[in-house]
């Protein structure tokens, strides 16, 4: 293949098989998921309950090793990285958005910003964590703590979080799941704002075809397999 | 610069010790949560450890800064029933300047027959060569003890014979007029443990008394002050006192000098600061686990917001510096309230129990047992601490998105079991480095340890057995069997804590009602009502006619009794001879002695035998079996000792097993009669 013709990626999955021990046996969470993404690019993950999008995605953020196959994000292959290494990665390449939110409950809303950054060795961690809660409107709430904001406004801050390093990856888990449509809406146009102004790849888990269908691509996963990988969607939706 | 050496630098910034502190900071400003327990364990330990420690300390300062007072002298020269030769009076007043005392019970009656026990101390116008007495009422009172017939009494015998000052005291054949109460003097300390309250009087007054008469047990006391600070010089001390061992070595004489005032008591406050000081390790030791406890079940809550560091590129380093900093501060805290308290302790004992204290408390702040009880705290603190969080710092991030199986997945903490285990063996290091008796420490370090293991391995049968076992009915068991076999349980924790405490309380009780069941067991039987010290060979048979008056059926049992000091052991001087720690204290100090034709009662011969009835040859000795065997003495060794100032060598012709309990007249050596009867 011609290597300069093709854009470069993201993330590259190729072959991944992820097994894990139970008490009842090892479970084949993953069998053979290819999956390359573009820099830039928005994919959907859909599928049902226990079809693997979840681990797809732990996989991604180097949260979850694979049992076998080849996992290479933002360049680096992460099966050669140690649990040092991987979380040098997530902080200067990956930003995480939870469906539970996990913000630091003992910290503010800036602080809990600024982490990341902090993690980098940043010394204006804080001035970029209040720049990043104003782009996502919540420049008057930098001082309040977690328990202290709507659930709306604690994924705002997560979001921020995740955005704030600028980050080449995005790697978001049902991000609406704890939230209202409306307020979800308004999360998700969020999300996707920031996306496009940073020029950033995201990688969305999701019940919510709908939501899907604002991405790029929706791939489909079903029994730890890819059934979908959304080339005829994203055909039809360029 | 390669753009990857940059970010390595950075990220390696990153880990640094202030974003540690930062985060810790931020995490403990919301509150510690559960972690008060975890500050009150550390504080409780260390002020158990620090005030034993302080305690001890400030005795064994007040002792080394108080002796010239304590013993009323640079040196002292003690001998019990005769008085110096003139060669040793001589040779005495040729170190410096010299005050005799005499010191021994008697009885004092009031004017209406009322009658009691008292000590009398007899002085010459030399005393005190430190210090001064202190006389309680009347003030301005001044010497008064110096003046024939007066003498100065403690307030406690006023109230038991009814009298106040100015009242006349009969003790002996004389009469003596009471000028005043007496407080505080300086050498109270040497003069031994008191049976009733002391009679300060002049030599004089002594002599009209009549009590003065050979062989009367009575201790004479010669106070030497050296000239010019000369005193001061410990080498000097120990030359004066090998010269006049050397000058004379039949004198019998018990010297000592201001440096060390009071061995034996000084010994037992050391044996005692010794059990003490394992109840307070011990407790250390239990406020470790809960600490351990505290810091479990904190760590617990807080391995989403680890996972949630480790997602936003925290390394398990940065995450396992920000608790250990955590825990730290809590330590710190803990620990200086229990050294604040710890060095509290002799301010707060001196100032509750002033009046039941030999000796004035040093109050000082003394930082050697501060050192030490912090060491153990932070020791303790590691010990318990360490492993948790290091299992906690490695917590995977994945558990954000997959709780239920990360638990089974936490990488191995190896490292950090070894690093609490290490600060296990250096807690129990410290311990028996800061003991006096260190093989002792080290036997009960083991013990603790072994009932450590036992006690983990106990829970760890009682978690499986549980979890073995849990499905079963009623619910309510089968949910209380799930819950103790759960992974995380604590049951291993619990088993533990408790039974170590426990195990301590029993240990204390077990020894206390031992003791107690000892004494009354025997107590019921054999001990007798009353024993009467001092009584003269000539009225033995008036004395037992009294008795008998009063109580028919009184049993009664007489021994002939002297005073004597082993001065050598199978002709080796006894500083130079091999005797087991546990029996110096035989040739420590004089001991009683007596002499008889027959087996005294309460001791069977378990060695050699007993001379006949009419033995009239070379002295013998009988030597209780035990203290033989610490004095590396058999059937047929001499041993000489030093009665009424001249020495007897007597050879052991047996060894007998007594039994002390049951609380009959004994004795350590019973010698033939021939041997002392004209003493």
């Amino acid at each position: 293949m011609d290597q300069t013709l093709r854009k470069p990626h993201a993330i590259e999955l190729q072959d991944v098989h992820v097994t894990l021990p139970s008490r009842a046996g090892a479970v084949a969470i993953l069998r053979g998921i290819d999956l390359d993404v573009s820099l830039g690019e928005a994919v959907a993950i859909i599928g049902p309950s226990g079809s693997g999008k979840s681990t797809l995605l732990m996989v991604t953020a180097g949260l979850e090793r694979a049992t076998s196959g080849r996992v290479t994000v933002a360049g680096s292959d992460l099966g050669a990285l140690d649990e040092d290494g991987l979380a040098r990665l997530r902080a200067e390449k990956i930003g995480i958005v939870f469906q539970s939110f996990h913000l630091v409950p003992t910290m503010t809303a800036i602080e809990n910003v600024a982490l990341p950054m902090e993690f980098l060795g940043r010394d204006d961690a804080l001035d970029a964590a209040q720049d990043a809660l104003e782009e996502v409107g919540l420049s008057h709430r930098t001082s309040h703590f977690p328990g202290q904001l709507s659930g709306g406004e604690q994924q705002r801050v997560a979001i921020a979080r995740a955005l704030s390093t600028r980050p080449t990856l995005i790697l978001a888990d049902e991000p609406t799941g704890n939230l209202d449509q409306s307020t979800g809406a308004l999360v998700m146009d969020l999300l996707f704002a920031l996306k496009e102004r940073t020029g950033a790849t995201l990688l969305l888990i999701t019940h919510d075809h709908d939501l899907a269908t604002r991405c790029d691509r929706t791939v489909s996963v079903a029994d730890g397999r890819i059934v979908d990988d959304g080339a005829t969607v994203s055909a039809t939706a360029s | 610069m390669t753009a990857h050496t940059a970010t390595s630098d950075t990220l390696a910034a990153s880990n640094n010790r202030s974003l540690a502190l930062s985060i810790a900071l931020r995490e403990l400003r919301a509150g510690a949560g559960g972690l008060s327990v975890f500050v009150l364990c550390i504080a409780l330990g260390v002020a158990a450890v620090a005030a034993i420690g302080s305690l001890a300390a400030a005795f064994d300062k007040a002792l080394a800064n108080q002796g010239r007072l304590l013993i009323g002298g640079d040196l002292s020269f003690e001998v019990v029933h005769r008085q110096a030769t003139a060669d040793e009076s001589a040779a005495l007043h040729d170190l410096g300047q010299v005050s005799q005392s005499a010191s021994f019970r008697a009885m004092g009656r009031g004017g209406d027959d009322k009658s009691a026990l008292i000590e009398v101390k007899a002085v010459d116008d030399a005393y005190p060569l430190y210090g001064a007495v202190n006389v309680i009422e009347p003030e301005g009172v001044g010497l008064a003890w110096q003046e024939r017939g007066t003498v100065l009494v403690q307030p406690v015998l006023l109230e038991r014979l009814g009298l106040k000052i100015g009242d006349s005291l009969k003790i002996g054949e004389s009469t003596v007029k009471i000028a005043g109460t007496l407080g505080q003097q300086p050498d109270r300390l040497a003069d031994r443990l008191s049976y009733g309250p002391k009679v300060l009087m002049s030599r004089d007054t002594l002599d009209a008394t009549g009590l003065i008469q050979p062989g009367s047990l009575i201790r004479w006391t010669y106070r030497v002050k050296l000239p010019n600070d000369a005193g001061t010089n410990r080498a000097t001390l120990t030359e004066m006192r090998k010269a006049m061992e050397t000058a004379f070595p039949q004198s019998g004489f018990a010297i000592r000098d201001w440096t060390d005032p009071a061995p034996s008591l000084r010994r037992d406050a050391r044996r005692f600061t010794q059990f003490i000081s394992f109840v307070g390790l011990t407790a250390l030791l239990l406020g470790g686990i809960g600490v351990g406890n505290a810091i479990q079940s904190y760590m617990a809550k807080k391995r989403d917001v680890i996972a949630t560091f480790k997602c936003l590129g925290a390394t398990s380093g940065l995450v396992l510096k920000v608790y250990l900093i955590q825990a730290l501060m809590l330590a710190g805290v803990g620990i200086v309230i229990g050294l604040v308290l710890g060095a509290l302790a002799p301010l707060a004992i001196a100032t509750l129990y002033e009046d039941a204290l030999p000796l004035p408390l040093a109050l000082e702040p003394h930082p050697i047992p501060l050192i030490v009880a912090a060491l153990a705290g932070l020791l303790t603190m590691v010990l318990f601490v360490l492993w948790p969080l290091g299992r906690a710092s490695l917590i995977s991030p994945a558990r954000l998105m997959r709780a239920g199986l990360t638990e089974e997945r936490t990488r191995a903490a190896t490292p950090f079991a070894i690093g609490s285990a290490a600060a296990g063996l250096a807690l129990f290091v410290l311990a028996i480095a800061a003991s006096e008796e260190r093989l002792v420490t080290a036997a009960i370090s083991l013990g603790i340890l072994l009932a450590f293991g036992l006690l983990l391995g106990f829970g760890l049968l009682v978690q499986r057995y549980a979890a073995r076992h849990r499905r079963t009915k009623p619910p309510a068991v089968a949910l209380a069997w799930a819950s103790i076999g759960a992974p995380g349980s604590l049951a291993r924790a619990i088993s533990v804590s408790l039974g170590l405490g426990l195990g301590l309380l029993i240990a204390v009780a077990l020894i206390h009602g031992s003791l107690l069941a000892e004494i009354e067991s025997h107590v019921e039987v054999d001990a007798p009502a009353y024993y009467f010290l001092d009584v003269e060979p000539d009225d033995l048979g008036a004395f037992e006619k009294t008795a008998k008056s009063i109580e028919a059926g009184a049993k009664m049992e007489n021994a002939p009794m002297l005073r004597g000091r082993i001065v050598e052991i199978k002709g080796v001087p006894v500083d130079k001879a091999e005797i087991s720690p546990d029996t110096r204290w035989v040739v420590s100090g004089d001991r009683g002695l007596t002499y008889t034709d027959s087996i005294p009662g309460a001791s069977e011969i378990e060695e050699g035998e007993w001379w006949s009835k009419d033995y009239d040859g070379p002295p013998l000795v009988s030597f209780d079996g035990e203290l033989a065997r610490g004095l590396g003495l058999k059937i047929g060794d001499n041993v000489t000792v030093n009665i009424l100032g001249r020495n007897v060598e007597a050879e052991i012709s047996s060894l007998r097993k007594i039994d002390w309990e049951s609380l009959a007249i004994n004795f350590v050596m019973v010698f033939s009669p021939s041997t002392l009867k004209e003493a």
